[in-house]
Order: structure tokens, then C-alpha cells, then sequence
């Protein structure tokens, strides 16, 4: 009957800009793709929640980090959830990494000059048979295969430490010491204060998240 | 009730139409269904609204939305704590004393009001609606996360439109007590403590200070007064009667309600 149309142009609301405090880090090692992030949701100079989790787990083979405004970033994952959810019910197999990286894409893309675009970008990371692999995504749509993966401001601070450090094949060890030297140097540098970090890793076995890395 | 609009029905009254202009009838159906509101017959209704009002000199008024409030919400071992002032200004002028900023959905829950008093009344009323109708469904009590969720995914669909809403979700469910900050954007957060409105700033002061998870009731209602009492101090848009509304297992109960 009554559709609803939304006509979101030209917002001025200012909570719902791209959100660049938001940190995420994802680094592939050797068999797994390692990835952080910080837990803080902030509303204007408050930090209203730190304990939110912003790594969500798509079909128990692939992690995906959001950052963004916490409406479009929830109300985005969710849909994506659900339609590899039923992907899988249909087709009786799961997306692999890279048509799952694809697909995302692609509603990131078709969204973008709709009436309703999604202020999300993602950091993508998961392991099938071709391997560790980790995708970055851009709410206007645009897709990088890439080793290692950052978003928001700590792409400033922290690609120069990531290409220093990243080699091929890491440990767990090292790819852990390489997030966490990140995180360091944003503890020292950013403006804007963190407290807590999660690391979630996914590999042949599927995801964890690691309680004290 | 029923018998009676299929009476009027069959005789071709209709009570909720208003024949101004047959032609063009364009009216808020929100009386047949709460979601189809009019949509603004302008473009960039979410900043644009206030734009549109001109006094008798054709000056433009800037239509002052009231945001003066201070709720504050926390849960803790005894159930949900949730306190509000109670002051409603347009621009420099009080309007009331005596506004009721928290709302009773079911008996097990409740909401605040921040924001835009129609929207957040009128919304809340809905969602009071669909909790109603998912109990006489499902025969169990709706949990607060899913009545926090119909809340965001029904303003989530007005995105942009100029809806102001800083709600909390408040109320007890087989998961213990729970708290959802549900925003005007779409946001929603669940949480152990959120403090909304202008005087907002002050009351996360007093209460950070003495918050912690194992306090009795009364040092809960206790440290929630006195949080929005300090934000009524130091707001000038906070004031009024300081309401204490306490959820428990049973449902909610007002503690007090006093001019502090």
C-alpha cells in the first residue's frame, strides 16, 4: 500500500557523517586472517558505549569489520547476514571469501547513488580454500584485495608501521605483535582516546575471538 | 467497538475521512495504519521544517524543537533504574512543569522522552501497540531487546525525515534487567547506563562517580535522583518534579516523584 519513500539527500545530521574514529586493523598470515578493533561508540564528545562489538561474523567463515554511524553499520550487517544466510539455505553451500566480498560490494554500490545510501565502510576477512583472504570496502564502493587492512584516521598513523612489519606468511605470534604495536603507536598519537580492543581471527577451523592475545 | 464499524461500514459512513476536497484527498492515515504518515510535500524536510513558518511581518521563524531534558537510565542487580526530569521549553519559555518524560509501553516496560515530544509520544504509543499485539500472539511478554528493535527499524524507515528521538527502552525480561538507547538515526545501543538530553553532561558525572553494579535498591534510586537533581542545577533547560521509576521482575513502579 503506502510505501515510504526515503529521500535522504544532503543530511545535516551531524552524527551520521562517514565515522573516522572508528579503528579496525586486518592483517593475513599464513593459513588465518587476523582483525581488531577498537570497542568505543562515541555521540558527540561522549563516549556513550565501550563495549560494543564491531567485528560481526558472517556465516561462521568470515569476519566483517564495520565502521560508521552504528545505525546504517547494524541495520547494514544484518541485512548482509541474512542474505548469506539464505544463500546457504538455498544453494546448500556457502559463499566463498571473494563472491561473498563481492556481493557486499555490490549493494555498497547500488546503495551509494540510490535515495538510501549506507554509511559503512568494511574491512572483510576470511579463509576457504584459495586461502587467507582480506577485502577493503569503501561506502561509496569500491573494493582492494588487500594484505593488510586498516580504516578511519588510524590509516594515517599506522599504514607506514603495517608495511614495515607485514611479511609473507606471519605466525599468529607475529601477526598478533604487528596489531598490537598498531594499537600502540594510535594510543600514543590519536587525539581520541580508546580503551579496549577485541581481536577476532578466522581460519580453516572458522572464527574465535581471542580473550587475551 | 467492532460491531459498531461494521455498522457504519455496511451503511457507507466512514468515520475517518474528511470529504474537504474529493478530488484530491490527501489526508494522515495514521488512524488506519500508524506508519503511513504524510511525507512533507517538500524536499529536505529533515532540516527545512522550521524554514517554512513566517510571522506576520513574512520574517521567517525559526521553529524552536525542544531538546531541554535530562534522562537518565542504568540497570544494576535489582532490576532497571530510570529517572527524568521533567521541564518542556520552547526557546526561552517554560512551557510545563509538570511534563511526564517517561512512558509506560507494557507493564514490564518502559520509555523515556528526549527530543521531540510529539515524535517520541506518538512512537511510543506505537510501539506500545505492536507489544500489545505480539503478546496476545505469542502468549509470553516481548523481551526488551525486541521491543528496542521494532522501535529502531519503524524510525530507521523515516531516516532523514526529521524525526527527533534519544529514547531509552527500559523493562525486565527473562534475560534480567535491560536498557536499549534507541536514537532518532536508527541507532541502537544496549548498554548498563545512558544519560540523554541537554543536562545529560551533568547527570553522567554523578552518576559514573557512584555507579557500580551490586548496589541495593535504595542506593540505586538514591544515586539516579540525585544525578538528574544535578543536571536540573547547572541546565537551565532541565527542571521541574524529579521522577524515579524503578522495573523489576513484576514490573515497573514509581519510587517517587519530587521537586528537588
Amino acid at each position: 500500500r503506502d510505501i515510504v519513500v526515503r529521500f535522504r539527500k544532503n543530511e545535516p545530521e551531524r552524527s551520521n557523517v562517514p565515522n573516522m574514529t572508528d579503528i579496525t586493523f586486518g592483517v593475513v598470515g599464513k593459513d588465518y586472517v587476523l582483525m581488531a578493533s577498537d570497542t568505543t561508540i562515541a555521540r558527540s564528545i561522549f563516549k556513550m558505549k565501550n563495549n560494543q562489538n564491531k567485528i560481526r561474523t558472517l556465516d561462521n567463515h568470515i569476519l566483517m569489520a564495520w565502521n560508521g554511524p552504528v545505525a546504517d553499520s547494524i541495520n547494514f550487517s544484518d541485512y548482509i547476514e541474512r542474505n548469506l544466510e539464505l544463500y546457504r539455505f538455498r544453494n546448500h553451500s556457502s559463499l566463498s571469501v571473494h563472491a561473498g566480498a563481492y556481493y557486499i560490494r555490490n549493494e555498497l554500490a547500488t546503495a551509494i547513488r540510490s535515495r538510501s545510501p549506507y554509511q559503512v565502510n568494511i574491512l572483510l576477512g576470511g579463509v576457504d580454500k584459495n586461502g587467507p583472504a582480506l577485502y577493503f570496502m569503501d561506502y561509496l564502493g569500491s573494493i582492494m584485495k588487500v594484505n593488510t587492512g586498516i580504516q578511519g584516521y588510524a590509516q594515517h598513523m599506522t599504514y607506514s608501521l603495517m608495511d614495515k612489519q607485514w611479511h609473507e606468511d606471519m605466525s599468529l605470534e607475529e601477526g598478533i605483535a604487528l596489531i598490537k604495536d598498531c594499537i600502540a603507536e594510535m594510543k600514543k598519537r590519536f587525539l581520541i582516546s580508546f580503551d579496549d580492543t577485541t581481536f577476532q581471527i578466522v581460519d580453516k577451523d572458522g572464527v574465535r575471538v581471542l580473550d587475551n592475545p | 467497538w467492532s460491531f459498531k464499524m461494521a455498522l457504519e461500514a455496511l451503511h457507507g459512513v466512514c468515520r475517518y475521512r474528511c470529504k474537504i476536497d474529493e478530488d484530491n484527498v490527501t489526508f494522515p492515515q495514521n488512524l488506519l495504519g500508524q506508519h503511513n504518515l504524510l511525507l512533507p510535500s517538500f524536499p529536505k524536510a529533515n532540516s527545512q521544517v522550521g524554514d517554512y513558518l513566517v510571522d506576520e511581518n513574512g520574517r521567517k521563524i525559526k521553529m524552536q524543537f525542544a531538546h531541554g531534558t535530562t534522562t537518565l537510565g542504568f540497570k544494576f542487580q535489582g532490576g532497571t533504574i530510570l529517572v527524568a526530569d521533567s521541564r518542556a521549553t520552547s526557546g526561552q519559555y517554560i512551557g510545563s512543569g509538570t511534563v511526564r518524560k517517561i512512558i509506560p509501553i507494557t507493564p514490564n516496560l518502559l520509555g523515556t522522552m528526549a527530543g521531540g515530544a510529539a515524535d517520541c509520544t506518538y512512537w511510543e504509543r506505537v510501539l506500545a501497540k505492536q507489544c500489545k499485539i505480539y503478546q496476545l500472539r505469542n502468549k509470553v511478554h516481548i523481551s526488551v531487546a525486541a521491543a528496542s528493535k521494532l522501535l529502531a527499524n519503524m524510525v530507521y524507515q523515516y531516516k532523514g525525515y526529521g524525526l527527533s528521538l534519544g529514547v531509552m527502552i527500559a523493562g525486565y525480561d527473562k534475560k534480567g534487567p535491560g536498557l536499549y538507547y534507541v536514537d532518532n538515526d536508527g541507532t541502537r545501543m544496549a548498554g548498563n547506563l545512558f544519560s540523554i538530553g541537554s543536562g545529560s553532561i551533568y547527570a553522567y558525572g554523578v552518576v559514573d562517580s557512584g555507579y557500580h553494579w551490586d548496589m541495593t535498591d535504595a542506593e540505586a534510586q538514591d544515586l539516579g535522583r540525585r544525578a538528574v537533581y544535578h543536571a536540573t542545577f547547572r541546565d537551565g533547560a532541565s527542571g521541574g518534579i524529579v521522577r524515579v521509576y524503578h522495573i523489576k521482575e513484576d514490573g515497573w513502579n514509581i519510587i517517587s516523584e519530587e521537586d528537588c
